[in-house]
């Protein structure tokens, strides 16, 4: 039984029959443009290392063959019915407008063993085929990096207070020994990384680490890697900059980096995904006397993550 | 809503957006053997994560409607499958598993690195391939691997093992003898995997597997019978 995609061009505009050995300018050009979108789409498609793309006569026809024509008929109807895959879509919209606008004869059908797929009526049929947004579904994190100058430490609860630019006041809840710490830079410029929460309306600041800053500071650094990470294609690439990071700064033995990487998702509003992710890592943390107070840690935040979705969702 | 109790059709879309869960491919004579898979849906488009011996290669493609993939959805990790995702296309990535009856409890690391303690070789089924990568993203073994009997293959011939060794594994891994090898030539078969994700708790024992394989069974059967293609 037949198993294969095939287009035809059967006649250029003026209904003068297409011949490959002989093409006129506008039928050449239909050509490249199927080739490169059929190209296009079996190099997207998966499992296609035993599908072949052949150009024979019979008009100027290309023929696509092989195991995996199945899945390319099954990406076709779901890009048809609203795919997220853009490369996708674009191959088969190039094919598309030819077919609906440049007036020369074609025909297109995907043939298996399950079903025909007249391709050509449908992309004919159907208004102009579009990528469906991806949901930017990127891990936010509460992480805000401050720069300021320290004008107030203490407090029964203790907190520090940061002057930033345009004169505005921050207070940030800290621990006593953050405090103690801090009073030492008292009127001096300081830069912290916060984790910025909403209690009842109001932004409130939770210290999470102060940084000396010289040439190549963490601060940058990891004010840059947050941008990144925020602003990521989707929320996978963003967890593999997290991944990639933290396997980086294992390989080159950087733990103190590493922990100090580590310590702006030490929180417990960071999100799961991130979380599971860096515990996925915490095999290799465990062996490593630096390390393995981080690798209990991260697995208990994560339990309790845990254990908090799950009494939210029998809510 | 889909009863993610029972078996479910990997081409399914009245599911959560996300979800994972364990799958097998009903034999259909003539086109498909049966074979294990890790079902994964991720922002509601349906996966298949899974090795073959046929050309020795890791595949991570959406799941079609005549491929006749069945899976038993593993409900506790829901919340976070984007990282599992993400785990899944590392591994895919980076690992390079090669074929043979064999399991040992090893598992594919983030990295996709395949991490054993006895330091045995990626050698693995379809259904070795599937623990060795949830068992990270379950934080335990599917089911108790190491109950299953070892050192043979049924219907394999007696020097089988002894001679993949030889040819295969001694020059790869001189310092894996015969017998810590043979110790882990096991074969779990794809109805067998299927079974344990009916366990209220991992790892499965082989007790549980045995006793309630035949009934999964006689519900895959049902599915063959009854498999219809959509349009």
């Amino acid at each position: 039984m037949a198993n294969n995609f095939e287009i035809r061009i059967v006649k250029d505009s003026s209904k003068n029959e297409a011949k490959l050995h002989a093409m006129s300018l506008e039928v050449a050009k239909s050509f490249l443009v199927l080739v490169e979108a059929v190209t296009k789409i079996v190099e997207n498609t998966p499992n296609n290392e035993n599908l072949t793309i052949n150009i024979t006569e019979g008009s100027v026809k290309l023929l696509v063959e092989g195991d995996g024509v199945e899945q390319l008929q099954e990406d076709f109807l779901n890009v048809v019915k609203g795919s997220t895959d853009k490369v996708l879509v674009d191959s088969w919209r190039r094919m598309q407008t030819l077919f609906k606008n440049n007036g020369l004869e074609y025909e297109a059908i995907i043939s298996t063993s399950i079903k025909k797929t007249r391709v050509y009526d449908i992309l004919k049929e159907n208004k102009a085929l579009r990528a469906k947004p991806t949901k930017r579904q990127i891990p936010k994190t509460n992480i805000e990096f401050i720069e300021g100058v320290l004008i107030d430490v203490g407090g029964k609860n203790p907190n520090i207070h940061v002057e930033i630019a345009g004169n505005k006041r921050l207070k940030i809840n800290c621990t006593e020994q953050n405090a103690i710490k801090a009073r030492k830079y008292l009127y001096e410029k300081i830069y912290l990384s916060t984790w910025l929460n909403k209690r009842n309306g109001k932004k409130e600041y939770d210290f999470c680490d102060s940084y000396v800053v010289k040439e190549d500071s963490p601060f940058f650094k990891y004010k840059n890697f947050i941008y990144q990470f925020e602003n990521a294609e989707d929320e996978l690439d963003s967890l593999d900059l997290v991944y990639d990071e933290c396997l980086n700064l294992l390989k080159l033995k950087k733990y103190n980096s590493l922990k100090r990487f580590l310590k702006l998702f030490m929180y417990h509003n960071t999100d799961v995904n991130t979380l599971h992710t860096i515990k996925l890592l915490t095999n290799y943390f465990k062996n490593n006397e630096e390390l393995k107070d981080y690798a209990w840690q991260f697995e208990t935040l994560f339990d309790n993550k845990i254990k908090n979705l799950n009494k939210i969702a029998k809510f | 809503m889909q009863d993610l109790t029972k078996l479910i059709r990997c081409d399914s879309d009245d599911l959560p957006e996300n979800l994972l869960g364990l799958a097998i491919r009903l034999e259909n004579p003539g086109k498909n053997n049966p074979h294990s898979a890790i079902f994964i849906r991720y922002n509601s488009q349906n996966y298949l994560f899974h090795f073959t011996g046929n050309g020795q290669k890791v595949y991570l493609t959406t799941a079609i409607n005549n491929d006749w993939f069945l899976f038993k959805a593993l409900t506790n990790v829901n919340f976070f499958i984007p990282s599992i995702f993400a785990h899944f296309r590392r591994i895919k990535t980076k690992s390079k598993p090669a074929y043979f009856y064999f399991y040992g409890g090893g598992l594919f690391d983030s990295n996709g690195d395949y991490v054993d303690n006895e330091g045995l070789p990626n050698y693995m089924t379809c259904v070795g391939f599937c623990l060795a990568a949830l068992k990270q993203t379950l934080s335990t073994d599917l089911l108790k691997f190491d109950e299953w009997p070892s050192g043979k293959i049924k219907g394999k011939p007696e020097d089988f093992v002894e001679l993949f060794y030889k040819k295969k594994v001694a020059p790869n891994y001189p310092d894996i003898s015969l017998e810590l090898f043979s110790k882990n030539v096991r074969r779990i078969s794809p109805l067998e995997y299927i079974t344990a994700g009916f366990s209220d708790s991992f790892p499965a024992s082989k007790t549980f597997v045995e006793t309630s394989k035949q009934r999964i069974k006689e519900s895959i059967l049902h599915s063959i019978n009854t498999w219809e293609y959509n349009d």
